[in-house]
Parts: C-alpha cells; structure tokens; sequence
C-alpha cells in the first residue's frame, strides 16, 4: 500500500496517519483486511463493490504506522438521504487491538471534512471484536476516549454462534447435541441431497425459499434484486456460494453462505415449510461446515444468535445450538456524532418551519 | 452514470430480463405490455400525420422490443433509439434477437448508446410525430428525472406539432399518487394526458400490480381517434375494444389526481408517492369492479390542477412540519407519513418499526452540545427562535429540563426528534438492522407506539428521558 493521492487530506498522529486509498491501492486492500485479526467481510473489497451497485459511496481509509499499512476501514455513505446522512463501517475499522485508540482518533477526524462535503453528521463503526475480557474493556476504554456512544442499530448481529471448524469430522459430530446429530442422519436416512452452488441460474430458486421463510417467519427480507447484486459480485469474487438440501427434486431448504478470513458465515437462509419431518436444514448445515472446512475455514458462523426470548433470534438460535459450537458477543455499533452537521440541518429547519413553531 | 445489474431467468418455456432486479420482460407476455405501449401512439400518428413518413424516438427500450413493435408500421420511415446502457443494447442483439425480431438489424432503426436526457436536449426542435419513452422503474431520485415537468417539456420542443409521448409509468393499482402525479407532470408541461391501465400477468405475479401508462400531445385527441385507434395485423395482444377499456379509470381513484403534486427536480416527488403508498391500500381494490363509475380523458380533456409544493414531499423539513402537526393535533392520524420510506427496498412497516429505536438514538445525543452548536449557527434565524435555544442551552447546562417546557421549545424538541431519526433512517441498511442499542429486530406494535408519542406524550417521554440518563 502507497501513500495515497486521494482527494481527502490525510491526517497524522506521531507515527500513525490515515488517508484515503487510491483506487490501485483498493484493489490490494484484501490482502491486508483479510490478515487483521477479527476481519469482517463488510470490510472487504467485494462487499465493497456489492455496496456500490446498491448506490452506496464507498471509500478506503487505510492506517499506517509509519510506511506499513497496520489496518484501515471501509466506509459507506447512502448520497440520496435528504438532511443529515451517516457513514457506516459495518464490521470496521480492521485494527489490531494495541492501535485501536490511535485508529479511533485518526478515523474521526480523517471523516470530519468529509462528514461536511457529504452532509453526513455521524460515523458509525461496529468492530467485530469478540467481547472476551481484556478486548472488550480495551474498546470501551477507547470508545470513550473518541466519543463514541452506542447505537441504536447494529448492522451486524452483535451476538452469534460459532463452530470450531478446526477440529476433524469425527469430533465436530461428537460436539454436535444429540438431537441435532440425530436429525442430521433423519435427513439422511430420507436420502436428503445436499448440493452448493455460486451459479446465478440458481438465484430464483434461493430466493423463492428465503421470501417464503421471511413471509412466514414475518422478518423483514431484503428483496429479489438485493440478491442479484449480492451474488452477481460475491460469486464473482469467488467468496459466496449457495447451499441447497432437496428431496426427490424439490429444494428444501436453502443458504447463502459467504467466505472470508477462514471464516463462513451463515448470512442468509430459508427453509420450505414442507416436508419437515425430514430434517432438510439439519444436513444442510452439517454439510456446510464440512464444505467450508474443506475451503480452509476455521469457523462457521450461524450469524445471530440469543438466548433472550424476547429476541427475535431466539427461536433461531435453539436450531443452531444443536450444532455444537459456543456463543460469542461483539461490543455493537457505536456512533460519533458530528454535532456541526446535525446543527446544521437543524438550523436549516427551523428557518424552513420558524413561522410554524409558534 | 450509474451502474446497472442485468439478470436473466432463463428456462425451455420463456426467458424473464430483469434490470436492478426489476422485472423488464417476461417473454410468457411481454407483448401485453410493449404493444400497449407502442400501438396506440403509432396508429394515432400515421392517421394524424397521413401524408408524411414518421421519425420516432425510443428512449431506452435497448432490449428491442418496443423498437419491434415501431417496425411493425410502414409508414415509419425511421427510429432513433437512445439507451445508455451498452449491456442492455447488447443483449437486444442477441439473446433477445429471436423475441424482438432481429430488431436492430432493421436498416431503419438507429441506436445511440447516450443518456436519452442529453440526446433530447441535442436534438432539433420538431425531430420527432411519436417519442416512445420505456424507462425502468425509478429506484432514486436520479432515476426519476424522466418524469419531471422539465422532461416532458423536452419531449414537446422535439415533437412536431401534433406529435404523440408514449410513456410507461408506475402501477395505478400499487401507487396511485405517483401514478397521478406523472399524470400531472405531462399536463404541467403543456401537453394533454391520455392515462392507460393493464393488467400484465407476470408484473402482477412480481407484485408490481396492474401497469400503467400515458399517451402525451400537445395537441388533443377525442374518443373518436381512441375508437379508432386499429393498428397493422401481427400483433398478438392488443385489442380495440381492451384499449378503450383501459382508458377508462374508476372515479374514486382518478379523483387522487386534483391533490398530488407534479415532480420537479427541485421539489421532487415522484419517489415519495412511490414509496409510501400504502395509504392508498383502500384504492387498490378499486380496479376489480369499476364498470359503473369511471372516468376516461378522451371525452373530457384534464388540466393540470396548479398544484405547486415548496416543500418536497418526505423532505426533513416537510416530514418534521408533519410531525409538528400531529403534536398539534394529538393524533397520529396518517401514521405512514410520520417515518416516510426513502429507499425502494423499505416499507412503512419498517420505517415506522424505528420508533422502538428512538429512545436508545436520543440517549446517545449530547443535547447541550447539539444545541450550542446550534447556537453558533443562529445568526439566520429570527430573535425568539434564538432566545429560546439560549434558555433550552441554559436548562440542558443546569443538567435538568424542566417538566413544563413552552410550545415553542417542545417544537423544537419535535424538530430535533424528526432529524435524528431521518439521519438514521438515511443508512438503507439500518432498515433491516439486527437488533442494537434499542434491542431486538423484531416487529412491534408500531402504531401504538408513534400513537403514545404524538398524544402528548412525546415531549414529556424525552423529558423524562434525557433527566434520568442525566
């Protein structure tokens, strides 16, 4: 990574300075976004090219420490809002936890300028560092110190369930709860067939599964060209399949399941609400830890998970216990605001509407 | 100009091309569509313009099938096509070649990979008897600048007099208030509007309902010239007496067009009545059985109804007059319009759905620092307004506001409340957040809640709020 000629000034702390990536210096960004410990694939470049077909504004900010790139952040903008925007960093910035605080500072004040060009009047940035002891008071600390406060929505689930892919079948079977193992060779016994797929033919038929679940299930899912764009640009880029479980012909249950940093990640999924007695999503599952082992994952990531009942993750959570596995918590998003540009907008409106206030 | 995504479904029986992961044609019945959008105009023409030959202008339509359907008219002597989408034109010579009739092979038609604004704008006055316009569905603002008042007086200044606008539009069934305000758009700018409806199955099937669309000249035509409207054979879908019906539109729903604004680019609104529709749920119904009373536009010509917004519809400005006005009225009254949707993937079930977020989005706000900001700003604004953000700076700096805050003060609260919402809501993907600060993700008694808020309670709420983080 080189020094960039972007159009926003770089900013420097000692030996740390942020600047914006030139679009040569993109290209390169996976290399090291993908090294930094607790990476997310909301930072990664082909997230990044899916965001732009969505019509979001993106820009790289990379970190160093003297020459060396030590981290950075991908940023997205949405340019149609009208008053106030905000950034948002989902699953960023990417820094090693001894530069958090450094990075922190640089990053507010390298997005100051570009806050008032864009109108955007908070950044939002939601590390996906696990809340293990010393991280997490590590962040709160320098959370604080920025002034940074939590937001009122996570992009990310700030909880999920991981599966240790790094142990061999043998033991990721016996990790299993009985019921699940037991529910994964029901599916086989009915000869449930497991396929994976980064074909778009097969967009239609993951989608038909998935707005059916979400009709059913009443969450709110993305719509059809949602997933165009998601998977014409992650299939692309070679970090995203489709996972599909079929009895006689018919789809069962489907998944879209994204790799990144020896990760994958459970992001999107559904399940036909026929021939349940089968157990289709039981060996899809169990099928696709195994095929992302296979990839060279370390973890599989059922991507949101509660043990509150209140939570609408928590009947969806009972499911993915039964795979083994242990819950981890992430700190959420946390917003900066840039009280200038709120100020603004606010002053703006009150001479819009003065005569109304009374 | 920005990037497209195309995507073809493709199986033995048809072939479905969808731009942006919008519907553009399903081959099972995309002839419904483009003959009803290229017939009527064509025929009226070559009857209006007898003794000349046609030029005609398609903006988009780079998939060829309307194009196909131009070619269908003798008297045409000529067809620019304007698409600037290399991709789309690409795929209309050649996998869609067998559905468009090798269209582009045709020595009459012409395509011009360019931007159809800038093409009109370079284009001499009087070019053009017919301009077929077969846009895809607008997704933001930048894509609706083909409905503006400014676009269709474009089209007049390139039509020779008497010449004919054919246009797609929105479903009249989904979002009757966009579906008049295009309407109203043509007659701001000068021309007649002649509105159609038709239901195209495989649009209906993706949930976009019955289609419209609407023919534009600026010269008017009678019942008679519908009546007569029978163009050359080898179409497939299009019916005399079919057209004539679906002129015809019920009276409860053409009435939405007398109170809807005309799309400026300045105070734009198309995208708004086409994102917040659902309102209009009780119109929807209204095309299954409208036999009795029905209005059409041949018979009785419509003009533009003057109607001129300062404010753009689902603006900061006019969201937080809307809010201002509940609190007034106690009511929540039109609760849709209270978190209106600005993003085609949204619903107002979303939007609203933020209401249970509000609270923890107003306990991360340094009130004091917002307002002296504020203050530091102040220079515009009129002396009272100042005053009462010097005595709101005054208590939040004392670390309590008072329970009995003047109307005025709680207005600006309103206002403050209104911006940081719609600065939230501006991230599309917060829409579909996992949960947060505020809790869960999932769906809640939202009505309720924004019900409780503007009856009163709302200021009291923040009051008691921001005392007890204090």
């Amino acid at each position: 990574m080189n020094r960039a000629a972007g159009a926003l000034p770089a900013c420097s702390e000692g030996e740390f300075s942020i600047s914006q990536l030139s679009p040569g210096e993109a290209a390169h960004w996976d290399l090291l976004a993908e090294s930094v410990p607790h990476s997310c694939f909301m930072q990664s470049a082909p997230w990044a090219s899916f965001k732009k077909r969505e019509g979001y504004r993106v820009i790289f900010a990379g970190v160093r420490q003297g020459w060396n790139p030590v981290g950075g952040c991908v940023l997205y903008a949405y340019p149609a809002a009208r008053g106030a925007a905000l950034f948002a960093a989902p699953g960023g910035p990417l820094l090693p936890a001894e530069h958090l605080a450094v990075g922190l500072r640089l990053l507010t004040r390298f997005c100051a300028p570009l806050a008032e060009l864009l109108g955007v009047a908070s950044l939002r940035i939601e590390p996906a560092v696990p809340l293990a002891p010393q991280p997490g008071l590590l962040l709160a600390r320098a959370f604080d110190e920025t002034g940074f406060v939590r937001s009122p929505a996570d992009i990310l689930p700030c909880e999920s369930w991981l599966i240790d892919l790094e142990q061999d079948e043998v033991e990721l079977s016996e990790a299993m709860k009985p019921k699940g193992r037991y529910n994964v060779r029901v599916a086989r016994r009915h000869g449930v067939q497991v396929r994976f797929s980064s074909e778009e033919a097969d967009i239609p038929l993951f989608y038909r599964i998935f707005a059916e679940t979400a009709r059913r299930k009443r969450f709110f899912g993305e719509p059809y060209a949602f997933f165009i764009n998601l998977c014409q640009t992650l299939f692309a880029a070679g970090r995203a399949q489709f996972g599909f479980a079929s009895l006689d012909g018919e789809v069962l249950a489907a998944i879209f399941v994204v790799y990144w940093a020896g990760r994958a990640t459970y992001l999107y999924g559904g399940r036909s609400f026929q021939r349940g007695e089968v157990m289709a999503p039981y060996l899809l599952h169990w099928e696709a830890m195994l095929n992302a082992k296979r990839r060279g994952c370390r973890l599989y990531d059922f991507y949101g998970y509660s043990d509150n009942p209140r939570h609408s993750y928590f009947p969806f959570s009972r499911f993915k216990k039964q795979f083994g596995g242990y819950p981890v918590s992430y700190p959420g998003a946390h917003d900066h605001y840039y009280y200038g540009i709120l100020a603004d907008a606010l002053v703006d409106l009150l001479n819009n509407l003065s005569g109304e206030l009374a | 100009m920005k990037s497209s995504s195309l995507f073809v479904e493709q199986n033995k029986k048809r072939i479905a091309f969808y731009i942006d992961g919008d519907l553009q044609f399903d081959s099972s019945d995309e002839a419904s569509y483009h003959e009803y959008l290229v017939l009527p105009a064509l025929d009226l023409a070559r009857r209006r313009h007898a003794s000349e030959r046609l030029r005609v202008l398609i903006c988009g339509g780079g998939d060829g099938l309307a194009a196909r359907d131009v070619l269908r008219f003798p008297e045409v002597e000529r067809i620019d096509l304007v698409d600037y989408n290399p991709e789309v034109v690409n795929f209309g010579r050649t996998l869609f070649a067998p559905f468009n009739k090798d269209a582009f092979n045709s020595a009459r038609v012409t395509v011009h990979l360019q931007d159809a604004c800038s093409f009109v704008e370079g284009a001499a006055a009087g070019s053009y008897h017919v301009v077929v316009c077969d846009f895809t569905h607008p997704r933001c603002e930048q894509d609706a600048a083909v409905y503006t008042v400014g676009w269709f007086e474009a089209l007049r200044r390139v039509l020779v007099p008497g010449g004919i606008v054919t246009t797609n539009a929105t479903s009249p069934e989904r979002s009757p208030e966009a579906f008049w305000c295009i309407h109203q758009s043509i007659l701001a700018a000068g021309l007649r509007s002649y509105p159609l409806h038709r239901e195209i199955p495989s649009f209906s099937r993706a949930g976009y309902g019955r289609w419209g669309f609407f023919l534009a000249s600026p010269q008017p035509f009678g019942y008679q010239d519908a009546a007569a409207v029978d163009p050359p054979a080898g179409y497939v879908s299009f019916r005399t007496r079919d057209f004539l019906a679906a002129c015809r539109f019920p009276r409860r729903h053409a009435e939405v067009r007398h109170g809807v604004n005309c799309h400026l680019p300045d105070v734009p609104s198309l995208c708004h009545y086409l994102w917040n529709s659902e309102r209009d749920e009780d119109l929807c119904g209204c095309f299954s059985d409208f036999s009795r009373d029905t209005v059409e536009f041949f018979s009785a010509p419509d003009h533009w109804n003057g109607l001129l917004a300062k404010l753009s519809p689902g603006s900061l400005a006019h969201v937080a007059r809307g809010w201002l006005e509940a609190s007034r009225s106690g009511q929540s009254g039109h609760a849709p319009n209270l978190v209106p949707v600005r993003h085609p993937y949204h619903t107002t079930e979303m939007t609203n759905s933020w209401g249970a977020s509000l609270p923890e989005a107003v306990k991360g706000l340094d009130l004091t620092e917002l307002v002296g900001q504020m203050l530091k700003r102040a220079k515009s604004l009129p002396a009272n307004l100042v005053d009462d953000l010097r005595k709101l700076l005054a208590a939040l700096q004392a670390g309590t506001l008072p329970k009995e805050l003047a109307p005025r003060l709680q207005n600006i609260l309103w206002l403050v409340l209104a911006a940081v919402l719609s600065m939230h809501l501006s991230h599309p993907d917060a829409v579909f957040a996992k949960g947060g600060g505020g809790g869960s993700s999932s769906n809640s008694d939202d009505t309720a809640f924004w019900g409780t808020m503007l009856a009163g309670g709302g200021i009291v709420w923040l009051v008691n709020l921001y005392n007890r983080n204090k």
